[in-house]
């Protein structure tokens, strides 16, 4: 009867891109509570192959690949990371489904340093009556810790194989797959209430687990995690941090371009395409449009591939180092009683921070947050104040030629700007502040193998989403300014451009393709030889401007068209009044 | 109201009720058994209008008398308004009568109101504040407890502690955090930030609200 209701549910969603799926008796799921180590094991057994989709009627993402047993082949379902199967946040709902819907077998990953909790959440999976297989992961970190375990004894008191995994060398990983098909259904009578599962968890715990701690001073890692987690010396590290991070960012992206991206493009692709054109198509506005002043086939190369592209590239390398260390949680608890002050908790700074590598996975990622008032107001300053990855890097190429202390000043603004933002929106937005229950992983030293993936997953998704459509965007533009439209555009705006901004009348061209993409307000604006003035203000014009056509239709289906509306207005009013206000104000200093 | 752990069917007393016993009011909608009682008989007499015109009347008892006078052993919370005078009399008769397991609450002035009101002062409380929210319009609350627990917030640094009880959050049970369980303070932030706390091997970030309310008391 839940087959058929879900069915239908899945009809009335089909209209939605991404992918629908429900787990089905080919389906092996992955459930462990957050930070175990659940996609380590999910990697080792997919492969490469793998899809992100949406659990049917929710927002709720989940990784499916394809996980070969004994010659057959599964479906093997990483299930978002929970706890307890409570059902009280949308995460712990669909591992609940998922589990209803009687998948082949599970794999449940516990850790050994909470063991008691694991087991309460495994009391509550073995209530489903499906073969099940346990995974002891980060094991090695137990022992180091003093605690000793006894998986004999796990596996007799569960009565299910029980296998000691360390996730990251593959330990045990072989193993898991091989006992999957030889898990029973627990046949051991099962605790039926919340208060005898954690009597019965805490009886195993103690019986299976010895905690020999041996005080012999803290570790390095421990020390470390101090210093990192307490105000002092935290906060100074966070600066040191940021700003080496930063300095990685533009370094590594500034390097990229000059030495290898542009000679490349300039010296070997572009004067064989030039001359190819060029003996092909006559001289006219067909052949401007190709390699003209905004020729599609250089910009449409130029921007997207060598002048934003590195940063891309380093952002997503040191984001993804900060990731995998486990520093992020660490920071934001540092930043949460300021955060407080204007309504959001520290933890907010993740998907903050994934906004400036793009909007959209920024606004996705505030999916998980059970308030929509958080989710709203980190919507909202992302879409206002958080250059992307490729508008930063039209925002280097723009203005660190100038002086890198303007760029510097330009985020500083963006982050005044985003805190402003914060305060209005925590007064106007009804809806209390959540209160912060935040687990810090252990700190890890990031492992080569996957951040490698992870960062070559990311490019490939901006390749897809974001090289490609500014592309076709160059071309329209091209098409827009060689034939005189954009001339047109730009004398209608006039008055706003040249006499509220002081700019070029030019400066029409970045506002029009502003509205496709973010950074096509600000790339335009590097050849126009304007004075510095003009310079700081059309990047701030362009930082709060449109918040580029992806982020408006993401905004739209996470929330509605009103408030995509309403977001849209508030970017585009900030970015004129602050624009024309700098332009006066400069004007009055220099 | 959130500090001092309100649950239905508690008896609760609330001294210096005024003519509009608002507070009252909340409390008896909460599912709470509310006594209000007020010195001044005007006070008395409008504060029955209202609670008549609400339709409250059974719910909340009226009683023309003064605060020092009450038997407060029955109650588990007591509520001392701010214009209460002389207000360390009371509490300190309310904390010696009611037991082991009641709380305080009361609230002091802050800035401009500490001309027009009195406060007490910290210092001759007779038991360590439990809690303590700032609010709007110069007034704070403060939750005293009359068993010695504190919160986690006033724990020390590496100091094993056990948890005594803990509110009702649905993630806090799964990381450990569940009466009889051994914490350890690790770490605070500055602009009241979130208490870091070592439990069932886990690093746990909590809110300073949330912390508050976490009962601790000193290991063996």
């Amino acid at each position: 009867m839940s087959g058929n209701k879900n069915r239908n549910r899945k009809r009335h969603h089909c209209g939605q891109k991404p992918e629908k799926f429900k787990p089905g008796e080919k389906s092996i799921l992955l459930i462990g509570p957050p930070n175990v180590g659940k996609s380590v094991f999910f990697n080792y057994f997919t492969g490469l192959e793998a899809s992100v989709g949406n659990y049917a009627g929710t927002t709720v993402e989940f990784s499916r690949g394809r996980m070969a047993i004994r010659g057959f082949q599964y479906d093997l379902i990483d299930v978002p990371g929970t706890y307890t199967l409570d059902a009280t946040n949308p995460a712990e709902k669909v591992a609940v489904d998922m589990l209803k819907q009687r998948p082949a077998g599970i794999v449940c990953v516990l850790d050994a340093n909470s063991l008691e909790s694991g087991l309460y959440l495994l009391y509550q999976v073995l209530e489903f009556k499906l073969p099940t297989v346990v995974a002891i992961n980060r094991s090695d970190l137990a022992r180091e810790r003093g605690y000793l375990t006894d998986f004999n004894t796990l596996e007799s008191e569960l009565g299910i194989p029980v296998i000691e995994t360390v996730a990251l060398t593959s330990q045990g990983l072989e193993a898991v797959r091989e006992k999957i098909f030889s898990a029973p259904v627990s046949s051991e009578p099962l605790p039926e209430v919340s208060s005898q599962r954690w009597e019965r968890a805490e009886k195993i715990a103690g019986k299976a687990q010895k905690i020999k701690t041996s005080r012999s001073g803290e570790t390095k890692r421990q020390k470390l995690d101090r210093w990192l987690t307490n105000p002092w010396p935290g906060l100074p590290l966070a600066v040191l941090i940021l700003s080496f991070i930063f300095a990685i960012i533009i370094g590594l992206g500034m390097g990229l371009r000059q030495y290898i991206l542009l000679p490349f493009f300039r010296g070997l692709v572009f004067p064989p395409l030039i001359q190819g054109v060029e003996g092909i198509i006559p001289p006219g506005i067909i052949r401007d449009i190709l390699i003209g002043e905004y020729g599609f086939l250089i910009k449409g190369l130029e921007w997207p591939l060598a002048l934003v592209f590195p940063y891309v590239l380093s952002f997503y390398f040191a984001l993804s180092v900060l990731e995998d260390s486990g520093y992020l949680p660490r920071f934001g608890i540092l930043l949460d009683g300021i955060m407080a002050k204007i309504g959001l908790r520290g933890s907010n700074i993740i998907p903050l921070l994934l906004g400036y590598g793009c909007a959209i996975p920024g606004i996705l990622g505030t999916r998980a947050l059970e308030s929509k008032k958080e989710r709203i107001m980190i919507s909202t300053m992302i879409s206002l104040a958080v250059p992307c990855i490729s508008q930063s890097g039209a925002f280097f190429a723009l203005l660190a030629e100038v002086s890198i202390l303007v760029v510097l000043a330009l985020f500083a603004f963006s982050i005044l700007a985003m805190f402003v933002a914060g305060l209005v929106m925590d007064r106007l937005l009804p809806g209390k502040r959540m209160d912060t229950v935040l687990e810090i992983p252990e700190l890890l030293f990031p492992r080569p193998r996957f951040l490698g993936r992870k960062v070559l997953m990311r490019i490939k998704g901006y390749i897809f989403n974001g090289a490609v459509p500014m592309v076709m965007a160059v071309g329209i533009a091209s098409l827009f300014y060689e034939t005189g439209i954009l001339v047109f555009v730009g004398r209608i705006l006039s008055p706003l451009i040249e006499q509220w901004l002081r700019l070029p009348q030019e400066a029409a061209v970045p506002l029009v393709l502003g509205i496709v993409r973010r950074e096509l307000a600000v790339l335009p604006l590097v050849e126009m030889g304007l004075s510095q003035t003009q310079l700081l203000v059309g990047a701030i014009v362009a930082l709060f401007y449109v918040p580029c056509i992806a982020v408006l239709a993401t905004l739209a289906r996470e929330f509605n068209l009103k408030i995509a509306a309403l977001i849209l207005l508030v970017t585009v009013a900030t970015a004129f009044l602050t624009g024309g206000l700098l332009a006066r104000i400069l004007e009055l200093i220099f | 109201m959130k500090i001092a752990g309100i649950e239905p069917g508690m008896r609760v007393m609330q001294v210096g009720c005024g003519p509009y016993p608002f507070s009252a009011i909340m409390l008896a909608e909460k599912g709470c058994r509310v006594e209000a009682i007020d010195n001044d008989p005007i006070a008395i007499e409008k504060a029955g209008e209202v609670l008549e015109k609400l339709g409250l009347k059974e719910k909340i008892d009226l009683k023309l008398i003064d605060g020092y006078e009450v038997e407060y052993g029955e109650f588990d919370r007591v509520f001392v308004a701010m214009h209460v005078e002389p207000k360390d009399r009371v509490l300190q008769k309310a904390i010696s009568e009611m037991g082991g397991k009641g709380k305080v609450v009361f609230r002091n002035p802050r800035g401009l109101l500490k001309l027009f009101y009195s406060g007490v002062q910290l210092k001759k409380l007779p038991s360590p504040i439990f809690s303590r929210i700032k609010e709007k319009l110069g007034k704070e609350s403060l939750c005293i407890s009359s068993c010695r627990v504190k919160n986690l917030t006033e724990a020390g640094f590496g100091e094993e502690l056990i948890i005594k009880s803990v509110p009702a959050h649905p993630l806090l049970p799964a990381l450990g955090i569940r009466p009889g369980k051994k914490v350890c303070l690790k770490g605070r932030q500055y602009f009241n930030g979130p208490f870091l706390a070592l439990v069932d091997g886990r690093k746990v970030a909590l809110g300073f609200d949330l912390a508050q309310l976490i009962e601790v008391q000193g290991g063996e």
